[in-house]
């Protein structure tokens, strides 16, 4: 019976290799195991940092040391031992900044390989990069051509440096560091991420991205990420994950801010596929993180677009805080969880500005004995007027040891505030997939295209050549897997 | 607000309140003493209901903490014939139970009843269970079941403080046709535990319906639990009005357990309870169980309504739909936290979910949770929420076609929930569920008509 | 002498778990052929259509079937059509987000890959659908719409026979392409199926109407009765069948 085979395809999948596995030898700088005022001011220390910013990460330091692990999501894992991790690892070599000659040709190669051309000479056209390699950026490329028209397309540690004003002004000023156990934990500790300003009345002609590596054994990964998009402009960035197997698991604890000021867009999209674990559920990322936007202007946008195919557990909510009337959050979700995997994500979408609307379209995926909750919440204040909310989301199942779950929370007060929520789960019929053998189509192409069918209203979110990337991964975790 | 520790000294003394009280509780009827002894255990293991819990998110259990100190485990009053007579539907005059206080008053309700081939067990006559061997055995197999492992901290309250109860159970192959009326009525300001325990047997079938009135000016809290165990082909029908509560809160906690191909339909109906939590738990059991559980809460000034509802699909091949309607005006606030859980190896289930609702005013207030958990693949789940006023352009349309404002607003908003009244088995019950409707509207019309400024 | 396209032979074949649906069923499918076979409900002319495209539910216990040469029974489903056998689907599924004319592609190219031939680039492809809708007389926008889904049933059923002029199979299978047809895309599909019908070739039609013959002339009309063919004939079998029923099976037959 093809149910049957389908089950072994998906019982298979874990037997097909994570491409991104492999692991680069460098020297690198790391600090020893553990958590510390101490290491918190070496941190800020060897990053130079002014002031403001030891103390901004010790107030943090402070707040998280009296909270406890949140224990709300459906996501069963040991608890992470903080004074287990890496809180600094830098590659030995300098890194070049300026030009890409002074980059260890180990870290160009590695990228190479993750299809990431840093390379002057290999450049995407259309789209610039920042690479962080563990703890710090190694690689930015375009930063010329963008500094030009304005726009600050760097590394946080520089931004730090060079613009203080406007780390000043933004950081935390979405995510409050006393936000959640995790956000407190990044903010205190964060070594590295991208920074992006966008002046007013500009349109940013690249798309930006940052690749984010996690290449040394035992370290966590802590970058964090602010966005500004001043009136009247518009941003794309992309941001892409990846790390090396190894057995034990990994954390990584990540926040993203963004803000979009009068008549600004910012379109923020993430493909990641950092590593899963085996099939039995050993090594894989911990990928608790908090990604919040405000469209603190009128008229302003932030889109989310995320695909998450990888880490052992996924916890992420990229939220919109609607402020500016007329203020539009959206919200594209790919979830892919297989084997071991456990994903808890999903949105909020506070409504504060009048006539703000938000769209939640969420599609998650369960195979092998995975768990896939959406998770999300829709509030609309009395203040709000004429706020809207459409909520999609679907899951799909296949095999019989998954779980798939869906947890909204609708909160409205006030009588011009409309809220559409549907939800559906679907299987991969065994009609459907003889219909589509009957024409010559294999197996394992069947439930490839009936997925990317079932994840087209997201993928079409993506920027254009990502779209068909975002295809392939899911794609690739089918392939080579008839029994 | 009382400050944190304050709250946790009255969550305390609510506890051991409730501990000296269950001891001149425990019945006189072996099997049922030990369970309201394993009760009181569970009571104090689980505690007082904290926010951090999922299902208490919502609820603000503070009146009843504040209500509880003031109030006596009552006894049964007396109650003026006249008032049953003005709230029995006139389908059920030969058929009607009723309780008072959470205590059960054969006196009261009607003597008819006996030769319906119905057995009625007062829980708290051990002299009734000597001539009924087989309804001890029910009351030893389904009352307080698995109570070792109750989750729920008021049912365990319930159990250990409860006095007379009844048990009510159809034998097998048996219909009854004409529907069963259940009055509880309040009447002091007391902690009620009303407690049934109703079983059909093999292809039996039933419809009852219940009211909860309170009566004069009563801060009362009744804290109802139904036990309900549907046998094989059975089918069971049962509407739950909340009527006037006056100042009252009302907790109710109904447990279904469905065996093969049996149907279960419940409608909840509130329209003036003043704080009402509904939790609600249907466990499919066996193969080809059905479940249809709906409800149309109407709510003004400052009540509120929650509903908790969990359908557990634990088989194959069942089917469960949940609709859950509300109007909510003024201050009012009104929560749906509604769970389907498919557990694993459920193929071939189907089941929906959808709660809608109308917001009238700028303070009304909606938390609506429809949630699925689906541990199988073969399964067609679907949910939805809406929260949102009555459509501009159907308005409109009345208008336009010579009718009244508030006319317009109060055909569209009956129109609303006729949907759910019409389930309603007796017609004297629906039409005075359209009444209380009515009556509810006439303040939120106005309100409405200050929001809709149609052209 | 002409080609053997198929070749059943005493074929037996049931439900995975039980019912026995076809019982010794004889047929033989020559090059340039068009083959009817009707017969009452339940006398297992869709469950043949599906048995011979190798549907997952069926299981063939005894008997062979040869399809140009190889035998079907060793074949998946997706080998039988990529070697030239195609099934228009009575009820054809609804896939959602899945565009039209990418399938039509990816079906295409999974039948050239098969056969060592070049994969068609999306230029040339769009070229070859054209011309074939032509034949349909279907709208271009047709083809950027998701498989079958909200089509109604006329758009399904002309979809089918679409895919089949873009396959060029050897057999089709036709199991009740006429039903929930109106007059003009009955037309339609007929025309469609007479484009496609040459010397090298063949057609087999499943169906319970005469109308559909009318258009498409069968060489070979056999009537199929618990699970064996039990008559054949020319194509004014078909004609005596719609005027009298199957009653006069019974008369036939004694």
């Amino acid at each position: 019976m093809v149910e049957t085979k389908s089950n072994s395809i998906l019982e298979n999948l874990n037997s097909q290799d994570y491409k991104y596995g492999f692991t680069t030898e460098l020297e690198t700088d790391s600090f020893p195991k553990g958590l510390s005022e101490e290491v918190i001011s070496k941190i800020s220390q060897i990053k130079n940092e002014p002031e403001f910013m030891l103390e901004f990460r010790l107030k943090a330091y402070k707040a998280f040391l009296k909270m406890s692990e949140p224990e709300w999501a459906l996501l069963n894992y040991p608890k992470i031992d903080l004074q287990d991790v890496i809180y600094y690892s830098a590659p030995k070599k300098k890194t070049g900044k300026d030009s890409l000659d002074e980059v260890d040709p180990e870290i160009l190669k590695t990228y190479e390989k993750l299809g990431i051309p840093i390379g002057e000479q290999k450049r995407l056209e259309g789209i610039a990069v920042d690479a962080i390699f563990d703890s710090v950026s190694v690689a930015n490329t375009h930063k010329k051509a963008l500094a030009e028209i304005g726009i600050i397309f760097c590394s946080i540690s520089e931004a730090i440096q060079e613009h203080p004003d406007l780390i000043k002004k933004y950081i935390g000023s979405v995510v409050p560091h006393t936000d959640n156990y995790f956000a407190a934990l990044n903010s205190a500790v964060f070594s590295d991420g991208t920074f992006i300003y966008i002046p007013a009345n500009t349109k940013c002609p690249l798309e930006l991205s940052t690749n984010f590596r996690i290449n040394t054994k035992g370290s966590g990964q802590f970058e964090r990420t602010l966005i500004i998009c001043d009136n009247n402009s518009y941003v794309s960035y992309l941001e892409g994950c990846t790390a090396p197997a190894f057995d034990e698991n990994q954390l990584h604890a990540a926040v993203v801010e963004l803000v979009t000021l009068d008549n600004s867009e910012i379109k923020y999209s993430t493909v990641q596929n950092w590593y899963a674990g085996d099939e039995n559920g050993k090594g894989g990322i911990y990928n608790f993180v908090t990604k919040r936007g405000k469209c603190a202007g009128k008229n302003s946008k932030i889109s989310w677009t995320q695909v998450e195919t990888g880490s052992a557990i996924t916890w992420k909510y990229p939220s919109c805080i609607l402020l500016g009337d007329n203020s539009i959050g959206e919200f594209y979700s790919v979830a892919l969880t297989n084997n071991m995997q456990q994903a808890d994500t999903g949105t909020k979408m506070i409504h504060i500005g009048k006539n703000t609307k938000s769209t939640i379209i969420s599609k998650g995926i369960s195979a092998g004995k995975s768990s896939n909750t959406y998770r999300g919440l829709v509030k609309m204040g009395e203040r709000a007027k004429g706020a809207r909310n459409y909520t999609q989301c679907d899951s799909m199942l296949i095999g019989s040891h998954c779980r798939a779950s869906t947890v909204p929370y609708i909160e409205v007060e006030g009588d011009s505030n409309r809220v559409e929520h549907e939800a559906s789960t679907s299987k991969i019929s065994e009609e459907q997939l003889f219909y589509l053998q009957q024409r010559g189509i294999s197996l394992e192409s069947a439930i490839a295209l009936i997925i990317s069918g079932f994840c087209k209203d997201v993928f079409k979110e993506l920027p254009g050549e990502f779209a068909a990337e975002a295809n392939q991964l899911m794609s690739l975790k089918l392939e080579n897997s008839v029994g | 607000m009382p400050n944190l520790a304050e709250r946790n000294k009255n969550e305390i003394e609510f506890i051991e309140q409730i501990f000296r009280a269950s001891s001149s509780m425990l019945s006189n009827i072996p099997n049922i003493r030990s369970r309201q002894e394993t009760a009181i255990k569970r009571v104090t293991e689980l505690g007082f209901p904290q926010k951090s819990s999922e299902d208490w998110k919502y609820y603000d259990s503070q009146p009843i903490l504040e209500n509880f100190f003031t109030l006596d485990i009552c006894e049964i009053n007396k109650l003026d014939k006249e008032i049953i007579r003005k709230h029995r539907f006139p389908e059920c005059s030969e058929n009607l139970l009723v309780t008072v206080n959470g205590h059960f008053s054969k006196e009261l309700s009607s003597t008819s009843l006996a030769n319906k081939n119905i057995s009625i067990i007062d829980f708290n006559d051990p002299d009734q269970l000597k001539t009924h061997p087989k309804e001890e055995e029910i009351i030893n197999q389904h009352f307080a079941y698995k109570i070792n492992q109750e989750e729920s901290f008021f049912k365990a309250c319930n159990t250990a403080l409860m006095s007379n109860g009844f048990l009510l159970s159809v034998p097998d192959d048996t219909e009854i046709q004409e529907t069963i009326q259940i009055l509880h009525f309040s009447n002091e300001s007391c902690f009620n535990q009303t407690r049934s325990l109703i079983h059909l047997g093999k292809n039996a079938k039933l419809k009852i319906i219940v009211s909860y009135i309170g009566l004069a000016n009563s801060h009362f809290v009744n804290n109802a639990v139904v036990e309900l165990i549907l046998s094989e082909d059975a089918c069971f029908k049962l509407d739950k009005i909340q009527d006037d509560t006056q100042q009252g809160i009302l907790l109710y906690d109904l447990y279904a357990r469905l065996m093969k191909n049996s149907n279960f339909e419940y409608n909840s109906l509130d329209l003036k309870a003043n704080h009402s939590r509904d939790n609600i738990k249907v466990d499919l059991l066996e193969p080809g169980a059905h479940s249809d559980l709906s409800g149309f809460y109407i709510l003004n000034k400052d009540r509120k309504a929650h509903n908790i509802i969990k359908v557990n699909h634990l088989t194959p091949n069942c089917t469960s739909n949940q609709l859950y309607k509300g109007i909510i005006s003024d201050s009012a606030r009104a929560e749906f936290n509604g769970e389907i859980n498919v557990s694993e190896g459920a193929n071939g289930t189907n089941a929906t979910q959808l709660n809608k609702n109308l917001l009238l005013s700028n303070n009304a207030h909606i938390d609506s949770r429809p949630q699925l958990s689906i541990l199988a693949d073969d399964v067609k789940c679907s949910h939805g929420s809406t929260v949102g006023e009555l459509d501009e352009d159907e308005i409109f349309y009345l208008l336009s076609r010579g009718i009244k404002k508030d006319d317009a607003l109060a055909m569209l908003t009956l129109s609303f929930c006729e949907e759910i009244i019409q389930k309603v088995t007796i017609d004297s019950a629906k039409q005075h569920i359209r009444n209380l409707t009515l009556e509810n509207l006439d303040t939120k019309i106005h309100t409405a008509n200050t929001v809709h400024k149609l052209k | 002498m002409t080609e053997t396209i198929l070749e059943v032979k005493n074929l037996e074949a049931n439900l995975e778990d039980g019912d026995k649906i076809l019982k010794g069923l004889n047929l033989t499918i020559k090059a340039g052929e068009v083959h009817a076979i009707m017969g009452p409900n339940g006398s297992g002319k869709s469950t043949l259509s599906k048995i011979l495209s190798g549907h997952p539910a069926y299981k063939v216990s005894s008997g062979s079937m040869n399809f140009l040469g190889q035998d079907l029974n060793e074949l998946e489903a997706n080998e039988r059509a990529n070697l030239g056998l195609f099934l228009a689907f009575q009820y054809p599924l609804e896939i959602a987000g899945v565009n039209n004319l990418e399938f039509l592609r990816m079906a295409y190219n999974s039948k050239q890959k098969y056969h060592g031939l070049e994969e068609a680039d999306p230029l040339d492809f769009d070229d070859l659908v054209e011309s074939k809708l032509e034949i349909l007389s279907m709208k271009n926008d047709f083809l950027n719409r998701n498989l079958n889904e909200g089509f109604s049933g006329g758009e399904k059923k002309k979809n089918e026979i679409l895919q089949m002029l873009i396959l060029e199979p050897k057999l089709v299978v036709l199991d009740e392409i006429d039903s929930g047809l109106d007059i003009d895309a009955l037309k339609a599909v007929a025309n469609g199926i007479n484009a496609y019908k040459n010397a090298g070739n063949a057609v087999l039609m499943i169906t319970h109407y005469q109308r559909l013959l009318d258009y498409v002339v069968p060489d070979q009309v056999h009537v199929l009765s618990e699970g064996r063919i039990v008559l054949s004939g020319k194509a004014d079998l078909a004609l005596e069948l719609e005027k009298k029923g199957y009653d006069i099976l019974n008369a036939k037959l004694s």
